[in-house]
């Protein structure tokens, strides 16, 4: 059975189409199936269906010039336009009369104008409805959910089965004994008078009410007041009952997290904590499932789908929510922490990570000391990262050993934590990576030493940059090895370095104007005043690249 | 018109909206109460009278008004909506009755559409107006009207006929049948949603959201037909039927109050499902048909709290239905916190779960259940729901509860002071006429039964007829009727 709810009488056109107004309908549906079906293939916002909308488009409006309106009527397996099939699909899967027909609609009727707003958001709900599931909506709920203007949609509703329609129960009504007789006082005590002011005096009060609680409905905050229920319900209900609602919060939490509310999820978090101490107020097998609710929170892809989502619409809010968040998470979610800390490009959420993760890692860093020979390079590096800001002594060992492992970004993080560490097993590791074959893991080590002005690495680093290899090396490179070298130089180094800077032979400069600016920034780093007199007797010095990075070691010493 | 209640009317519609918006519904507003009273005073007086000349003047000005901020007046109808320049006007209580009037005076010639360009006369709007006074064709309205617009001077007025797109059904009997079906259709979806909850099978949400979209559609379009089916005694079991009438009449009050088509839809989904939390409640209590003791009655209370659980795990949402799980939950919440569920948060509950609280008392009260073998007659449910604050609802929105059924509710049988017994089939549109519904007289003063029934307006009786007026209400089940028979 059917019935049509939403109706447009059926009709052919206001007149007999002429062949080329049925050509130019069969062209419009056509390419309708088309960019359905190229809507199905690309996403949205790909140029391809752009372009098929805009002739969709362009097609629609010249119709207009010729006809009204457009009435199609669906069939299964095909579209007519005033009685003749204008349309056959090729398919079922892309079939656009197969689509229409499954979900019910019989005629679509399009309007001018339809072209112009909603002919996008029509195909959008066409593309949507092929990738819904079973139970969800279907193209009459879609279609019900807009309000079309250029749009009109006939279709039939299928009665469940079995459902009979009520009818008259069939008995004529028989005489009876008039009113007036049989009813001396009234049935109904009420009256006209008692309804008087409902009837007529909705005042301007009233009114001014009314619609103050049309408005306070529309601005309810939902998700407070459906949490406030499920927590009062929580604290009073019977164990069964207990266990189904923290089954529920814990359905509930990916949907807040999916929906950004990262606040009002560290809220659900944190009032369930609050009950589920409170001495008593949860039943064994609700505490149970809070239990289940918080491992499954320590997983690594949850850890990743919250991080995902600050990234996605990062801000002072997301960051704040993170951070409370976070501060429910369980130890065993610290390599999952680590990791994404690793992986995240906002330094703010990577901040906020790894402060929850130094919370995690125990008193001592019992924790996290396992973890920096974890296989995994991010967890490692997160571990090191860790380790370096709490300046946990016992792990430069094993960040030493970092630096022997194959994964770049890992002994870029080593050596950074070594630096933090500063003690003689972690110098002693920046001096070995000097000679790592990975130039930014060199660069990162002299700059450490440099930093941490490691005088046992002067022979190491005097030799570096007299080699062959550094003198081929790019300039960041020799930069660095000879500001290194000149934090720890003593005077027969700064010697050295004057002499390379000022040293002239009879065929003028000994070295190239490069290598004495690396010699005048080396001097820079160096504390001794013989550096600042060979540095000022370069001052006047005619090459400009030499001139320059002479001024800047001055300027650097003097502040 | 009193432009004083138009401005403070204007100022609540528009609170919500963008100032362009705000503006072109105050204006919207302002056109149709100007067009409703340039009809009415066109009706009664003479085209040279002052009064006359004073509201074609002010319809006059809000069109100019309107073209010279929009460039264009469109007035458009469809179903119960009102749209000005595609922008829907916000119909609310103190606005319904105008609205719909205008669109009745349009609809009778077959006129969907106005249109009002630069440059219309007041003499085309007096030309106009006249020929929408004018009887309508019964056989083809609009064209008959359009053949006398052309022979007018009327050029910048142009009247475009009701789109087939208009879902409002052709005569009564279509509406009827439309009713029944949705009707029909909405309570087997209560039905296999509540069973399905009960033995804890997931629920199929298409289903539940296109027989919630339908009554809405029906509402907005067919109410009248609609409502009447609430009437209906053992089509189906009270469980599924209540609800589905909670949903009807939580729909229409809604719609009184102004809200749009996918608040509505909101109200009606939660509307449909309050009661689904009693489908797990022991069946001897729920069948019970003497008083429930303290424990049984505690048990019951929990209802509403299984019914709110109980939505968390419906499928095929894409999103969780808040609002709706919200009415469930509360609409046994009074006004001042108490009834319940207890709360111990703070907590606030607001109109929508107030609004199902109205419909679910109104229809339970009216209804023969396990516990209840004498329906209360709806007026005085009316009066009790008003008057008792012990019943803890809200007593604005019974106010509006009344102005909408008016005090004899769809389904009321009524002795009319000629004696003749009647059963009102729907309220007055008017809101003058409330208390004077529009009834179908069952017997006649000797209590013979009309065969067939005669339907009377008894604020308008039409040219002859005699005027009658209510007396009192009866109980139909003290004559042998069944009410809903005089719907299907």
């Amino acid at each position: 059975m059917s019935v049509p709810v939403s109706a447009v009488a059926p009709q052919a056109g206001p007149h007999a189409p002429s062949p080329a107004e049925r050509e130019a309908v069969q062209e419009l549906v056509r390419d309708l199936g088309r960019s359905l079906r190229v809507h199905l293939l690309y996403e949205g916002n790909n140029p391809a269906v752009d372009r098929f909308v805009e002739s969709l488009r362009g097609r629609m409006a010249g119709l207009w010039e010729h006809l009204g309106r457009v009435s199609l009527q669906v069939e299964e397996k095909e579209v007519l336009w005033a009685g003749e099939p204008v349309y056959r699909g090729e398919t079922r899967a892309e079939d656009l009369a197969f689509l229409l027909y499954r979900d019910g609609v019989r005629e679509l009727t399009f309007l001018p104008g339809f072209e112009v707003e909603e002919l996008a958001a029509f195909l959008d709900v066409l593309v949507r409805v092929q990738r819904l599931k079973e139970d969800e909506d279907d193209l009459l709920t879609l279609l019900w959910a807009r309000d079309w203007k250029g749009l009109r949609y006939r279709y039939v509703e299928a009665l469940p089965e079995g459902v009979a329609l009520p009818e008259p129960s069939g008995a004529p009504p028989r005489p009876v004994e008039p009113p007036r007789e049989a009813e001396p006082t009234l049935v109904s005590t009420v009256s006209r008078d008692d309804f008087r002011e409902a009837l007529y005096f909705l005042d301007e009060a009233d009114l001014r009410r009314l619609d103050a609680e049309v408005r306070r409905e529309q601005q309810r905050d939902l998700w407070s007041d459906v949490l406030s229920g499920l927590f009062d319900r929580l604290e009073d209900g019977a164990p069964a009952r207990q266990e189904q609602i923290v089954r529920i919060l814990g359905d509930v939490l990916p949907t807040l997290l999916a929906a950004g509310s990262l606040a009002r999820a560290a809220g659900l978090l944190r009032e369930l904590v609050a009950i589920a101490t409170r001495p008593g107020a949860l039943a064994p097998g609700a505490l149970r499932a809070v239990r289940d609710l918080f491992e499954r929170l320590a997983g690594s892809e949850t850890v990743e789908e919250l991080i995902r989502t600050v990234e996605e619409a990062p801000g002072p809010e997301a960051l704040e929510g993170l951070v409370s968040l976070l501060s429910f998470f369980p130890p065993s979610t610290l390599p999952s922490l680590l990791r994404a800390a690793e992986a995240s490009s906002l330094e703010g959420v990577r901040a906020a990570v790894l402060d929850a993760a130094e919370r995690l890692a125990g008193n001592g860093g019992e924790r996290l000391l396992p973890l920096l020979a974890h296989e995994d390079a991010r967890i490692a590096a997160g571990a090191a990262r860790v380790s370096g800001r709490r300046g946990l002594a016992a792990a430069a060992p094993e960040v030493a050993r970092q630096l022997s492992r194959p994964e770049l970004p890992l002994r870029l993080v080593a050596v950074e934590t070594l630096l933090a560490l500063r003690n003689p097993v972690a110098a002693h590791a920046l001096q070995a990576a000097l000679g790592d074959g990975e130039r930014d893991v060199r660069i990162a080590a002299a700059r450490a030493l440099a930093a941490m002005r490691y005088t046992p690495a002067r022979q190491a680093l005097d030799a570096a940059i007299q080699s062959k290899r550094l003198a081929e090396a790019d300039r960041t490179e020799r930069v660095a090895f000879f500001e290194a070298f000149g934090a720890v130089a003593d005077e027969d180094g700064v010697a050295s370095l004057d002499r390379v800077l000022n040293g002239k032979s009879w065929l003028g400069r000994r070295e190239t104007a490069e290598t004495r600016a690396c010699a005048a920034l080396a001097l820079g780093r160096s504390a001794l005043p013989s550096a600042r007199r060979a540095l000022t007797a370069a001052a006047s010095d005619t090459d400009p690249v030499v001139r320059s990075a002479v001024g800047r070691a001055l300027r650097g010493i003097e502040s | 018109m009193s432009t004083a209640h138009l401005t403070q009317q204007d100022a609540l519609a528009g609170d919500l909206a963008p100032a362009d918006e705000r503006g072109l519904q105050r204006a919207g507003r302002e056109l149709l109460f100007a067009l409703y009273a340039s009809l009415r005073v066109l009706k009664i007086y003479p085209l040279e009278n002052q009064t006359v000349q004073n509201a074609l003047a002010e319809l006059d000005a809000v069109v100019g008004q309107i073209l010279a901020g929009d460039g264009s007046v469109n007035i458009r109808y469809v179903g119960d909506f009102v749209f000005l320049n595609d922008l829907r006007m916000r119909i609310d209580l103190g606005s319904f009755a105008t609205f719909s009037a205008v669109g009745r005076a349009l609809r009778a010639h077959g006129i969907g559409q106005l249109e009002v360009h630069r440059g219309a006369e007041m003499g085309e709007w007096t030309a106009f107006l006249a020929l929408l006074l004018a009887e309508p064709d019964a056989e083809a309205p609009f064209a008959r009207f359009a053949e006398r617009l052309a022979r007018t001077p009327v050029r910048r007025i142009v009247a475009i006929p009701e789109t087939e797109a208009d879902t409002t059904p052709r005569d009564a009997d279509e509406a009827r049948e439309m009713a029944k079906r949705t009707y029909a259709q909405t309570v087997a979806v209560a039905r296999e949603a509540m069973t399905a909850v009960r033995i804890g099978r997931s629920v199929s949400v298409r289903r539940v959201k296109r027989a919630v979209q339908s009554i809405v559609d029906q509402v907005l379009t067919n109410e009248t037909s609609l409502v009447g089916m609430t009437t209906l005694r053992d089509y189906d079991e009270y469980t599924f039927t209540h609800c589905v009438n909670v949903c009807i009449f939580s729909v229409a009050l809604g719609k009184k109050l102004g809200l749009g088509k996918h608040e509505l839809y909101e109200l009606g989904f939660g509307a449909l499902m309050h009661d689904v939390g009693k489908v797990r409640m022991p069946l001897e209590i729920t069948n019970k048909t003497g008083a429930l003791t303290d424990e049984e009655r505690a048990t019951m209370e929990e209802h509403t709290t299984e019914g709110f659980l109980a939505l968390f795990e419906m499928r095929g949402l894409s999103d969780l239905p808040l609002r709706p799980m919200l009415s469930v939950y509360e609409h046994h919440m009074k006004v001042d916190l108490t009834g319940y569920p207890s709360c111990t948060r703070p907590r606030d509950p607001t109109l929508f779960p107030r609004i199902v609280a109205i419909a679910d008392g109104f229809d339970a009260a009216t209804t023969k259940r396990s516990y209840q073998s004498r329906p209360w007659l709806p007026d005085a449910v009316l009066k009790e729901m008003r008057d008792n604050p012990r019943r803890g609802m809200d007593p604005l929105l019974v106010k509006a509860f009344i102005s909408m059924t008016g005090i004899y509710p769809v389904g009321s049988m009524v002795v009319l002071d000629t004696y003749e017994m009647a059963v009102v089939t729907a309220p007055n549109p008017r809101p003058e006429g409330l208390h004077e519904p529009v009834v179908r007289i069952i017997f006649d003063s000797m209590g013979q039964p009309v065969d067939p029934p005669v339907e009377v307006d008894l604020f308008a009786p039409g040219p002859g007829a005699p005027r009658r007026t209510i007396i009192k209400t009866t109980d139909p089940e003290r004559y042998g009727i069944d009410v809903g028979d005089y719907f299907v």
